[in-house]
């Protein structure tokens, strides 16, 4: 290409790029929120049928065959959900009423009810006034969190099928309140925020991932005081989202990303990183977590408190390679449920290209 | 290449503007160039405006006055910083400032380029173009290492480093807009020199003061890496006595700690592109801004990427006004017709 031609073309982007800025300015802040309150009625209205059916089941046994008729007549009615009458049979043979139901971990609800993942929501931390941990030299957690947050979804982008947004998209200041209403109303599917540790008293550099559960030990209930704060959140508001514990589809959702990230990031990590502690998967009462109607994951991806990994964490290189473990990981979990756009469950586990280097 | 114009004559006023975290610069097409340090100032107090006589102030003037003043620094960290309106209005305040210094003549409209932090156009491009709308005509908004970049003419098989005070930004040039792909920042910069080497001389000299200004003046005027024998001695109180400290290494140790990360970037971007593609960039690396003053800065560069092959690292011959002239000439060669929805 000649050097006028290509100064051309360069003059060109240059314009296209601020043209598309242009626009954003001219829209209106359009409101693209539209309240997930369907999602709720609508996995009620799922799980009648199998209420229904498990009631059939622990009734008495009434004439020969009606009860399979009744378990097939119950799943052929149901047009949202292919809820077949196999997994309806192995459900109810293992458990004796709808607790043992739900607890049955070999039984995903969001597999059984064919849910899927169309929008994932990356919150990086902090952000603006509140910058998180700072580390030694000055490196704060608001902005590994962001350049992170901004590779992994780059990163995700890459596979089909996928919306990924961002809870913020510049150094502003979110409360904790304002990242849960912005996944609720982009309607996603998986929330993961993305953290980091900050423990002056521990040598090494501790991974750790967390999903909500009101029980947490000593140290972690401390950790999620300290990201709670900003939550916006009044003491009314959060008894109504204590009652939604028993989401136990999103509990289990929730763990299964949680077991898939941390796995990821621990692996990898550990081969570049030799002092990385795997804390592995926790729960504890984030309220980012909680407030989120979806599976929702914090991953506390390095330690900023320690001084070689402050250092690692400021150039670009390690900041890809973290992003592309957490990449790995929501891609291992994301493999292991039916999509649109991909095969269900692979036999093998997703490694990006370059992390195949490091297995 | 379209054809240069000189529109002074058709009241438009070509504009290019250097946004920085430490300096701000502006090259116009009436041929005036000036800088300022990106301070803006606003009186603490009806006490502080009566003495001071302003209702704000820039640069050296607000620095000089900071006791008075509210003094921000809006773009520190590469940046605008969220949730002080203050460093939205500042940035607003400063490009007001460095325009009415170039003079624009009554009615003349103003056609602007600016250049800012390569972080700064990612997250702050709409309170940029914001800020910088109220004063200009037209606007592009572009990053700082592209601008110098163009400035240069180094438009294909180059890497332009930028080592600016709140971050060294990387831009590789193949003949077309850059993209995030091409760009990285890093955030050990200039400031981080002077955090290292105020905390270096705070630890080894507990009985004397050192400031932050005094920090950043040493780092200016006598930054280097290498050895070298060349002495960095100050004279600074000590219980109120003045006495002499030689802290040639302390200065020498904390400009040398931005450079591992720049080796590190350098390699990972330009892995990224195809092995001819990689051998071209390696000859065509091009320092700018504040840092890329720090002497023997490009030859420990080269050195440190040795073990990577040959690698040809040139410092810009005006830093100051490497990416303002660029900006400027992003400006002029800008087709018409693109400024017209700008």
């Amino acid at each position: 290409m000649s050097d006028r031609n290509s100064k051309l073309e360069i003059l060109r982007g240059v314009y296209e790029d601020n043209l598309k800025t242009v626009r954003k300015e001219a829209e209106a802040p359009a409101a693209t929120a539209r309240r997930r309150a369907w999602r709720w009625p609508l996995l009620a209205a799922a799980a009648l049928p199998i209420l229904a059916a498990l009631f059939i089941e622990l009734a008495p046994p009434p004439a020969s065959g009606a009860g399979e008729r009744a378990r097939n007549r119950v799943a052929s009615e149901s047009p949202t959900y292919r809820i077949d009458a196999d997994s309806l049979q192995a459900a109810g043979a293992d458990a004796s009423g709808y607790n043992g139901f739900v607890a049955d971990p070999a039984l995903p609800l969001a597999t059984l009810f064919d849910l899927q993942i169309k929008t994932i929501v990356i919150d990086p931390g902090h952000g603006g006034k509140d910058p998180g941990a700072v580390g030694k030299a000055g490196l704060a957690e608001k902005d590994v969190a962001f350049d992170v947050s901004r590779r992994l979804r780059q990163r995700l982008e890459r596979h089909s099928g996928y919306r990924v947004l961002l809870t913020r998209e510049r150094d502003v200041f979110l409360s904790l309140r304002e990242r849960v209403d912005f996944a609720n109303e982009h309607e996603a599917d998986l929330f993961i925020s993305i953290h980091l540790n900050y423990l002056p008293t521990e040598p090494a550099s501790v991974v750790e991932t967390f999903y909500f559960g009101a029980q947490g030990e000593k140290n972690t209930l401390q950790l999620a005081r300290a990201e709670n704060r900003h939550a916006g959140y009044s003491v009314a508001d959060f008894d109504d989202m204590i009652a939604r514990i028993e989401n136990t589809m999103r509990l289990q959702e929730s763990h299964r990303t949680a077991v898939s990230i941390q796995q990821s990031l621990y692996r990898n990590l550990r081969r570049i990183n030799g002092h990385v502690t795997d804390s592995g998967v926790k729960s504890a009462p984030f309220v980012v977590l909680l407030g989120v109607e979806a599976p929702a994951v914090l991953a506390e991806i390095s330690c900023l408190s320690n001084r070689a990994d402050e250092a690692k964490l400021n150039t670009a290189a390690y900041r890809e390679k973290i992003a592309s473990f957490l990449e790995e990981g929501v891609v291992n979990y994301l493999k292991q449920r039916p999509t649109t756009d991909q095969p269900t469950a692979g036999a093998s586990g997703y490694a990006t290209k370059e992390n195949q280097d490091l297995r | 290449m379209p054809p240069k114009r000189t529109k002074t004559s058709d009241n438009i006023l070509y504009i290019g503007i250097d946004l920085g975290t430490s300096r701000s610069a502006i090259s116009a097409s009436n041929g005036k160039r000036k800088w300022v340090e990106s301070y803006v100032g606003w009186p603490k107090d009806f006490v502080a405006r009566k003495l001071l006589g302003q209702e704000i102030l820039f640069g050296e003037d607000a620095v000089k006055n900071r006791l008075s003043l509210q003094l921000v620094r809006p773009l520190e960290s590469g940046v605008i910083k969220e949730g002080t309106a203050r460093d939205v209005e500042g940035v607003r305040e400063l490009l007001r400032h460095l325009i009415e210094q170039v003079g624009p003549t009554d009615g003349q409209e103003i056609y602007a380029a600016v250049g800012v932090p390569a972080e700064a156009l990612k997250v702050n491009k709409l309170a940029i173009r914001e800020a910088v709308k109220e004063h200009a005509h037209a606007l592009m908004v572009v990053s700082e290492p592209f601008s110098v970049a163009y400035g240069l003419g180094a438009l294909t098989n180059a890497l332009v480093i930028d080592i600016g005070a709140g971050t060294v930004d990387f831009c590789v040039m193949h003949g077309a807009m850059p993209t995030e792909e091409d760009q990285r920042t890093l955030t050990t910069a200039g400031d981080y020199i002077d955090r290292q080497l105020l905390e270096t001389l705070t630890e080894k000299h507990p009985r004397t003061r050192f400031s932050e200004t005094l920090v950043r003046r040493l780092k200016e005027e006598h930054g280097f890496v290498r050895p070298r024998s060349e002495r960095v001695v100050v004279r600074a109180p000590v219980e109120g006595k003045l006495v002499e400290h030689d802290l040639t290494e302390e200065v020498r140790q904390a400009c040398e700690s931005i450079i591992p990360p720049i080796l590190e970037t350098t390699v990972d971007l330009i892995s990224r592109y195809e092995a001819d593609f990689q051998e071209q960039i390696k000859r065509n690396i091009f320092l700018a801004g504040g840092g890329s003053q720090i002497r023997g800065i490009a030859e420990a560069i080269e050195e440190g990427l040795a073990d990577y092959g040959t690698f040809k690292v040139k410092t810009v011959s005006d830093a100051l006004y490497s990416g303002s002239d660029g900006g400027l000439a992003l400006a002029q060669d800008m087709p018409e017709e693109y400024w017209e929805n700008m």
